[in-house]
């Protein structure tokens, strides 16, 4: 359905298009004036650029002019720079001249100063060799401190040793008491080591057949090599080895000796030794004689120093003259040796001594005292009871030997009568005498050599004393007797009546017999008072 | 005539025994045998003692060498009259068991004098002077330069200790 126009409305319509219209028209009246008015500051715009082009203009056209007067003023810099160098040049080449005089002057102080080197160089030279004598002269100073604190040291080692050596001793002893067996030691190591010594000794010993023997005497041998190590210790018996041949030597010695005895248990020995003994003790004896065949003699006597190994006496029996005997101060020297290594061996003096050993074919008896050694050298095989005899005569010396002075002066003089060393030699049998004659000379010589006891020699002085008591002829005149040390003679010193009682005098010393050298320094009373 | 023991003690093989049988039986061989224990040899010389020629007899014991001296050395160095120190100058530290050996000597045989053999001279120099003098002042020793093997300065070594060991004793009376 239509609706129906209302009057109203139009009206309404028309007004406001009417308003709208008149509000258009004012709009565009601003828009114009704001257009007028853009236009006109556009104008003005254009006006100032315009003004400022030309300012502008004026402005670059003042500028070129301006830079005219700058390039001018740039060329008056550019003169005085030019100027300047120049100058500066100059100045470098002044300087350059003045630094080649330097140079010079330089060069000439480095060649003074190369001089002075050198000499310096000279001086440290000879300061050091001076240095070097000094250092020299130090090290010996060095040297002697040094000498000093090894002698220091030396000296504590020594006194360790010796604490060692005590130690030793001490363990020895203990292990004595204590018995090991020998079963301890080895015996396989024993066997091995004493087997081949054995078989060389035995073969030395002129066995034929050694191996035969040796199962013969090989077990006697073991028994007694055995007690001898039995006796002292493990490390002992390592020491021992190298010498084991001479106990083996020994022991072979003894086996032979054993098994040959029973053929020779006839021989006389004990009157061998009786007559010997009759000389020591002063009874009288008559020459005894070996029977032929009998191979058993004492070939020497020695008398040796226990330390030093030096011979101090000995005597070769007649007998012996025709073998090529050892050099008797090197047998005194390896007896000496032998006796020293077996004593430390088997423990302290006098125990451990070796009383008997083996020298190529001879037997060797050996007796000592803590300074002397006596050794009797015989050949031969000793019969059964030798050894006990000798062991008893050898300590009968020994005993007089200690100081046991009685009958002493009888002794000596029996001893040193000519005619003892001839007896019975006028029947041109072999005579014991040689024998006799060692020993005999051997228990003189004692007494010479054990003269440094001072009992013993205050004896003789007082028997020289005594002689000149008894001189009745004497006893109003002053003498002395005196002796300085043990190396100078008895001296005998004062005056006598006259010569004759000088010569009563020196019988009476001779007839004591001394062992010592007596000098007289004895004026007499008729030649003082001529 | 009474002998004169004495001994030669050493290190092993320096040629103590090369030393004796040079003086004793005027031989040499290169061959080195080692001393086991102890060898004695004798020699009778004659020897100018203060001015006069005297017949002498010596027991020389070459004894086992050793570094140092040991039981063995000094027991059987006991009652010698001297002793030579004999060292080996090819070894380089030879001295020092030479004065070892020098001083068991003092000190177990005091006063006894010593000889100082340094030896196989013919193939090594001698030692510095130094050493030498430091020696002579500690122990007043005779010193040589030895050559067992050309023989140089051997027996004179040998004949100079008599010499002092005798001589020294006839100077005290
Ligand atoms: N070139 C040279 N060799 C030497 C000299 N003296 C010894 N010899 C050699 O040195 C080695 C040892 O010499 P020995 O005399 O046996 O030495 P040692 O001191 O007795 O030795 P031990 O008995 O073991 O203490 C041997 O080979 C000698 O030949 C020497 O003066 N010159
Ligand atoms: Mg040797």
């Amino acid at each position: 359905m239509r609706q129906p126009i209302n009057p109203n409305f139009e009206r309404m319509r028309l007004e406001a298009e009417r308003q709208r219209l008149a509000e258009l028209e004012e709009r565009s009246g601003t828009l114009r004036e704001m257009l007028e008015s853009q236009v006109e500051a556009a104008r003005k715009s254009n006006d100032a650029l315009k003004a400022e082009n030309a300012a502008l203009k004026s402005a670059l056209e003042a500028q070129a002019n301006s830079g005219g007067a700058k390039a001018a003023e740039l060329e008056a810099r550019c003169e005085a720079l030019a100027a300047e160098l120049s100058e500066r040049l100059a100045a470098e080449r002044q300087h350059q001249a003045e630094l080649k005089a330097l140079s010079a002057s330089l060069r000439s102080q480095a060649e003074s100063e190369r001089t002075t080197a050198a000499a310096f160089e000279a001086r440290c030279e000879a300061l050091n060799a001076e240095l070097a004598v000094q250092a020299e002269n130090d090290a010996e100073a060095h040297a002697k401190l040094e000498s000093l604190r090894n002698a220091l040291t030396a000296e504590a080692e020594g006194a360790q040793n010796k604490a060692a050596l005590l130690e030793l001793e001490i363990k020895q002893l203990t292990d004595r008491i204590t018995e090991v067996d020998i079963a301890a030691y080895e015996p396989e190591r024993l066997r091995t080591i004493i087997t081949p010594a054995l078989t060389s000794a035995l073969r030395e010993a002129g066995q034929e057949s050694p191996d035969e023997m040796a199962n013969v005497i090989a077990p006697h041998i073991l028994k007694t090599v055995k007690t001898e190590i039995l006796n002292s210790e493990q490390e002992l018996v390592e020491a021992i080895h190298p010498r084991l041949g001479v106990l083996i030597k020994m022991a072979v010695t003894k086996a032979v000796e054993d098994l040959n005895r029973k053929v020779d248990n006839a021989l006389p020995v004990d009157r061998w030794i009786a007559a010997a003994k009759g000389r020591i003790t002063g009874a009288p004896a008559a020459g005894w004689l070996l029977e032929d065949g009998n191979t058993f003699i004492v070939k020497e006597a020695m008398l040796i120093e226990r330390q030093s190994g030096v011979l101090l006496a000995s005597e070769r029996s007649e007998m012996d003259v025709n073998n090529a005997s050892p050099d008797e101060d090197l047998m005194a020297g390896m007896i000496a040796a032998l006796q020293g290594f077996a004593s430390e061996a088997y423990g302290a003096t006098g125990a451990g001594d070796l009383r008997r050993f083996s020298f190529t074919e001879d037997t060797v008896y050996l007796r000592g005292t803590p300074t002397k050694l006596l050794a009797l050298r015989c050949s031969g095989v000793a019969p059964p009871e030798v050894e006990a005899r000798v062991d008893e005569l050898l300590e009968i010396a020994m005993e007089r030997m200690n100081g046991d002075g009685h009958g002493d002066v009888l002794m000596i003089d029996d001893f040193n009568k000519p005619d003892v060393a001839e007896t019975g030699g006028a029947s041109g049998s072999k005579i014991v005498a040689g024998v006799l004659g060692a020993v005999a000379a051997v228990i003189a010589l004692i007494w010479g050599h054990s003269a440094v006891t001072n009992a013993h020699e205050s004896r003789w002085i007082s028997k020289i004393e005594q002689a000149i008591a008894e001189d009745d002829q004497l006893g109003p005149y002053p003498l002395s007797v005196s002796r300085e040390d043990n190396d100078s003679p008895i001296l005998v010193s004062g005056l006598v009546p006259n010569a004759a009682a000088l010569k009563a005098l020196e019988d009476r010393i001779n007839w004591s017999a001394s062992p010592f050298d007596i000098e007289l320094n004895i004026a007499l009373v008729s030649e003082v008072n001529r | 005539m009474k002998a004169h023991k004495v001994i030669v003690i050493g290190d092993f093989g320096v040629g103590k025994t090369s030393l004796i049988r040079r003086y004793v039986l005027d031989v040499f061989s290169d061959q080195y045998r080692a001393t086991l224990g102890v060898h004695l040899y004798k020699h009778s010389d004659i020897v100018p003692i203060d001015g006069t020629e005297q017949q002498v007899k010596l027991v020389l014991w070459d004894i086992e060498g050793a570094p140092l001296p040991g039981e063995q050395m000094m027991r059987y160095s006991l009652g010698a009259s001297g002793a030579i120190v004999v060292g080996d100058l090819t070894r380089p530290d030879m001295i020092e068991p030479m004065r070892r050996a020098a001083d068991m000597i003092e000190a177990r045989l005091p006063g006894r004098p010593i000889g100082f053999a340094f030896n196989k001279h013919d193939i090594a120099p001698a030692p510095d002077d130094s050493n030498i003098a430091a020696l002579k002042d500690r122990y007043g020793a005779l010193i040589t330069c030895t050559s067992a093997k050309t023989g140089d300065a051997v027996p004179n070594l040998f004949r100079d200790l008599t010499a002092r060991i005798i001589g020294g004793k006839g100077g005290a009376v």
